[in-house]
């Protein structure tokens, strides 16, 4: 999987980083239990320090996204939303969305679409890869 | 032939071989089998495009006029040569400024016709220009970039050589203590191709392609070619210093026989082919290492129909590499080799190392210049001579250490041990046939020389340009020579 860092944004590197990991696992480019590189090579190749992916590797570690192995490095590990965390925090971060659409004059209809657009374009490369 | 004239040559000639390697390189920038023009990523019919023909034909015909220019020039050192003097260090110093200039005059040819060229390709609209400001890994080559370069323990090799060549200099440390230099720069040249080694083997990964199968192949040839090349530059670099340091060892001993000339003959005539050899055996090694790389994206391109997503020329546009966004030092060059990466640390010193190698070779040169125009003193005081040679050589010679005197109209055969020579000048240490080890300051146009032997034991030899001088001191150190008797004493 490819990650791509744009330096110019003024989104934080390590949550471009985690956002780049979470995007390659929901396309399927990322599978469970492929390995990712180490903090220490994931700097070097990106140049970036390495408290910067330690920190990426953390907050993916903590969402579930990955599991860190002091032998094997970091490796895929989506989990399941078993206890309903990461529904509460989907429809936190909905609600400011809808909000923002709503505000924006989106109508419900072009949300929706749209919506269903970006899923299924994921869905779509998802089984490409697979 | 004199001996101004076939240093004239002599300098000449490797001033023609340096213009000759640096015009060879100009011209593989616009090679027909590479995938670049004048640092640019031109391919396929946009090589027949009628404007970047023109541009190239500009681009040889300047080179050629100042390249033509600049070979006129060595034809001063010619001139230098009808000068009523020595011209030695005087050539040494034109050598140099020459050299700058070449390197000067190909550097604004260069960055002139990479910048007009970058241009051009912007006009047409050809290609993806790099998207700046971005870094980007592929995930599954980042993790397999351990097996990509050669084994480390390549370096084990030059690494035993270079302790070989201390061993064999312990023997001769006492003669000719300044071999440690020589030893010295080639310990921290093997240092800094370590360090090249481990730069290149753990540097940045490009990402050529959406494919990590293409990715892999690509960058293994390259690390593979480029780490190799550096431990094997490494091994020619340290096994060139111990044959050197070998021959030195062997030159010692025939010296000791008072077959000092003999030994020098044969050196040279090892050490200019041995010398051809290893620039020859570098540049072929530099081709060898670029031909695998190309080779690699040549044999992708054909099988996986592999073009290449994005190029970098707008980091390639005044004829070197200067990428901020790649943290890799050293990079492979768009003309022969590798080259290093302006934007990193390693870009200024590498600026400073050029310009300072410069400098310090214009400031030698002008140190030695005394030995062409300088000349010997002697002063006569109440318990000593006083002799003063030109650039730091001095010696006092008092007179009731004075134990045998000679005066010769012609010099023994002699070997430099260490010291400065011209056929003007002799200072230093030198092996003389029937005296051994001197200390030598004179001058060798006049064929007067005192050699004097002090209570040690050891000989002291010099002249001047006063013939009548050189007579009185004769007289004067006769009287305190020591008969037999009082030697014995």
């Amino acid at each position: 999987m490819i990650i791509r860092l744009d330096m110019a944004s003024e989104v934080p590197i390590y949550v471009q980083l985690r956002n780049a990991v979470v995007v390659g696992i929901g396309k399927g480019e990322l599978t469970p239990g492929e390995g990712l590189p180490t903090v220490r090579q994931m700097a070097e190749d990106l140049g970036v320090n390495t408290m910067t992916v330690n920190k990426a590797y953390g907050i993916l570690k903590n969402e579930g996204f990955i599991e860190i192995d002091r032998r094997h490095g970091a490796r895929v590990n989506p989990q399941k939303d078993k206890f309903g965390v990461f529904r509460e925090k989907a429809e936190e971060e909905l609600l400011v969305l809808i909000a923002e659409a709503t505000a924006r004059g989106l109508e419900k209809s072009e949300f929706m679409e749209l919506c269903e657009k970006v899923y299924g374009s994921m869905q779509m490369q998802k089984l490409q890869t697979v | 032939m004199n001996w101004n004239l076939t240093m004239a040559l002599s300098i000449a000639g490797t001033a023609w071989f340096v213009q000759l390697c640096m015009l060879w390189v100009a011209f593989v920038l616009i090679g027909k089998k590479s995938d670049y023009v004048l640092c640019m990523s031109i391919r396929g019919e946009q090589r027949q495009d009628g404007d970047v023909v023109r541009l190239v034909g500009e681009y040889k015909k300047e080179l050629w006029k100042w390249m033509g220019l600049l070979f006129l020039a060595t034809g001063g050192h010619f001139l230098l040569t009808l000068l009523p003097f020595g011209v030695d260090a005087l050539q040494f110093l034109y050598m140099t400024l020459w050299c700058t200039a070449l390197i000067y005059v190909d550097y604004r040819i260069i960055k002139k016709y990479t910048n007009r060229m970058y241009e051009l390709k912007l006009q047409k609209g050809w290609g993806k220009p790099a998207k700046e400001k971005s870094m980007e890994i592929d995930t599954i080559v980042s993790r397999m970039k351990k097996t990509m370069p050669v084994s480390e323990l390549w370096l084990g090799i030059p690494l035993w050589i270079c302790i070989g060549s201390f061993l064999w200099w312990s023997q001769c440390a006492t003669e000719y203590p300044w071999l440690l230099v020589s030893l010295g720069f080639n310990v921290l040249a093997f240092v800094f191709l370590c360090y090249m080694f481990h730069r290149m083997a753990r540097g940045k990964l490009k990402v050529y392609s959406e494919d990590s199968e293409i990715n892999y192949v690509l960058n293994k040839a390259a690390k593979r070619a480029w780490t190799g090349l550096v431990a094997w530059l490494a091994s020619l670099l340290c096994g060139y210093q111990f044959i050197v340091t070998v021959f030195v060892h062997y030159y010692l001993e025939k010296v000791s026989e008072g077959r000092g000339t003999e030994a020098l003959n044969s050196f040279l005539f090892l050490f200019i082919p041995l010398s051809l050899a290893v620039t020859g055996l570098i540049v072929f090694s530099f081709m060898k290492a670029s031909g695998r790389v190309k080779q690699a994206k040549k044999e992708l391109a054909l099988a996986a129909n592999f073009t290449y997503a994005e190029d970098e020329d707008a980091y390639w546009k005044n004829g070197y590499y200067y990428n901020p966004y790649d943290t890799n030092t050293f990079v492979e060059s768009r003309g022969l080799g590798i080259t290093t990466n302006m934007a990193t640390k390693w870009g200024p010193i590498t600026k400073w190392i050029l310009i300072g190698t410069f400098v310090m070779c214009v400031g030698i040169s002008v140190a030695l210049l005394p030995m062409d125009i300088g000349t010997v003193k002697a002063t006569v005081e109440k318990d000593r001579i006083e002799v003063k040679g030109c650039l730091y050589y001095r010696e006092s010679l008092y007179f009731n250490e004075v134990e045998e005197v000679h005066l010769l109209t012609e010099l023994p055969e002699s070997a430099r041990v260490w010291g400065s020579g011209t056929d003007r000048v002799a200072l230093g240490n030198y092996h003389l046939k029937e005296y051994g080890s001197v200390k030598l300051i004179l001058l060798k146009e006049v064929p007067l020389y005192l050699m004097v032997k002090n209570t040690d034991g050891k000989w002291f030899g010099f002249s001047t340009e006063d013939k009548e001088e050189m007579l009185s001191m004769y007289e004067k150190l006769k009287l305190y020579e020591k008969t037999e008797e009082q030697t014995l004493k």
